[in-house]
């Protein structure tokens, strides 16, 4: 592949990478399995890059890519089942090439709204997102309740997602 | 299967999200996916919400934080339940551990140093925090690129591309081949120098004499002015961490570095620089990532391998 052609692709490739990335993850829900599912994804798109109809919008057949990087992994792994049937999967890829750059850009206030949260329930986020922890084991950590956990959770990306759609709305167009 | 109400149906995505739903709930959720679009674009808006959140919070120090806190307090009520002897041994043991720590980050960081050295890199630019709007002087001319999306190529000693997008949407390459520096617009001429400098100044750190484009210069100066920490990664494959704080007698620099690299390999995976200083503008905080590590054709750091033949190539003197 020429250089501009793999440039192109790379350009391309990482526009779409949050957006991949977020679909494998609700796919396989393990961060380890998505990070490797990307790299192959990432490879494959490069590699089969001349198949693709620039005449046509990138993201969904990205995802196509994807998706079938993501039964290969679980051939090749012999675990991680489907946590969603086929049919669903095929509606979240459409889903996700219709929102998906959409949310990307909403998401760049996401570190922003991120610094206001604080104290337990921050600290909950942070052991769930970066520590890997599951909510069972941050309870035990933490000496709650797993339940009160997913709720902290909940109510978190709940004030994240408002927080979003203000500064979305207070951001000049 | 029996409809959902709005609050199970929330709660059920982010179980299915967590990796944590019972059969049951995975079903119910992949129903109403595969049945109803707006529920299918919902579940895809909180993945991605889910997948930002992680990939933010592995960019935060908060988070790193947390989670050894979490594995000290869970060696110690351990130790609470264990035998007296046992407990012992394991309080030996981690004492030893947090010593060798912080005596190994300069080894460790001459190691990544020696292995930034060879083979090629390519690294995903991300402004992490941008300072506050500057009113541009009179005559400023056209805005530079952000360096925000922008890809930037790299080989040992000096040998650079960046690769960035600018307003209008084309693409403006600048970089150096070791000896001379060049910058390639979409349009008019290419300009080259024998500073290999010369077109530097839209790299992270260049302006603070922290050049990420010669890691071993780079690199080697957070080991003299920096307080330097080091965090080996948890179990199951994460990063581990350098956390370089400057020293209050240092002058220049970001205030803070972590790298985050892998451990089997010294690879450098992520690198933020925070804090930059904001005397020249630029970004405040940026965040490189490794995407790839293949090697690049020989010439690529030349100008001459980015442009055609029929460009006018200006030579600026020294």
């Amino acid at each position: 592949m020429s250089d501009t052609r793999t440039r192109h692709a790379f350009t391309l490739w990482t526009q779409c990478q949050p957006v991949v990335s977020a679909f494998v993850h609700a796919l396989v829900a393990d961060h380890a399995m998505r990070d490797e599912i990307l790299q192959d994804v990432a490879l494959a798109v490069l590699e089969s890059f001349a198949d693709y109809d620039p005449g046509r919008p990138f993201l969904p057949w990205v995802l196509a890519i994807a998706r079938h990087e993501v039964g290969n992994a679980r051939r090749r792994k012999g675990r991680f089942p489907a946590q969603l049937a086929d049919a669903a999967e095929e509606a979240l890829a459409a889903a996700f090439a219709e929102v998906g750059q959409g949310e990307r850009d909403r998401l760049v206030f996401l570190d922003d709204c991120l610094r206001r949260v604080g104290g337990r329930p921050r600290e909950v986020c942070d052991l769930r997102y970066r520590g890997g922890l599951s909510p069972a084991r941050i309870a035990q950590a933490l000496g709650m309740q797993p339940n009160t956990v997913s709720k902290t959770l909940q109510r978190v990306r709940e004030q994240l997602r408002l927080c979003i759609e203000e500064r979305m709305a207070e951001a000049p167009r | 299967m029996t409809p959902v109400s709005e609050e199970s149906w929330r709660a059920h995505c982010h179980a299915v999200l967590d990796g944590e739903a019972t059969a049951q709930q995975a079903a119910q959720v992949g129903a109403e996916i595969a049945l109803r679009p707006d529920r299918a674009r919902e579940f895809a808006r909180l993945a991605m919400l889910h997948d930002a959140l992680q990939r933010a919070a592995i960019a935060g120090e908060a988070g790193r934080s947390a989670a050894r806190r979490v594995r000290t307090m869970s060696l110690v009520r351990r130790l609470v339940l264990a035998a007296a002897a046992l407990a012992l041994a394991a309080g030996a043991a981690w004492f030893t551990i947090g010593t060798v720590r912080t005596a190994d980050a300069s080894q460790v960081l001459a190691r990544i140093v020696e292995v930034v050295r060879t083979g090629d890199r390519t690294y995903y630019l991300r402004v992490a925090a941008t300072s506050r709007p500057v009113r541009p002087a009179p005559f400023a001319g056209r805005p530079q690129p952000s360096v925000d999306g922008a890809i930037l190529y790299l080989r040992a000693s000096d040998q650079y591309v960046l690769a960035r997008v600018a307003e209008d949407g084309t693409e403006v390459l600048s970089g150096s081949d070791g000896t001379r520096s060049w910058i390639v617009p979409a349009r008019g001429s290419v300009r080259v120098s024998r500073d290999p400098r010369r077109f530097g100044g839209a790299l992270p750190g260049s302006r603070q004499g922290i050049a990420f484009v010669d890691p071993h210069d780079g690199l080697s100066e957070l080991g003299r002015s920096y307080d330097l920490t080091l965090e080996p990664g948890v179990a199951g494959g994460s990063l581990s961490w350098i956390t370089a704080i400057r020293r209050p007698d240092a002058r220049g620099g970001p205030k803070r570095v972590e790298i985050g690299f892998d451990a089997a390999t010294s690879v450098i995976q992520v690198m933020r620089l925070d804090n930059l200083p904001q005397g020249r503008g630029g970004p405040r905080a940026v965040e490189f990532s490794l995407v790839d590590d293949s090697a690049l054709p020989p010439d690529f750091f030349s100008h001459a391998h980015h442009h055609g033949a029929d460009r006018t190539v200006i030579e600026e003197e020294p």
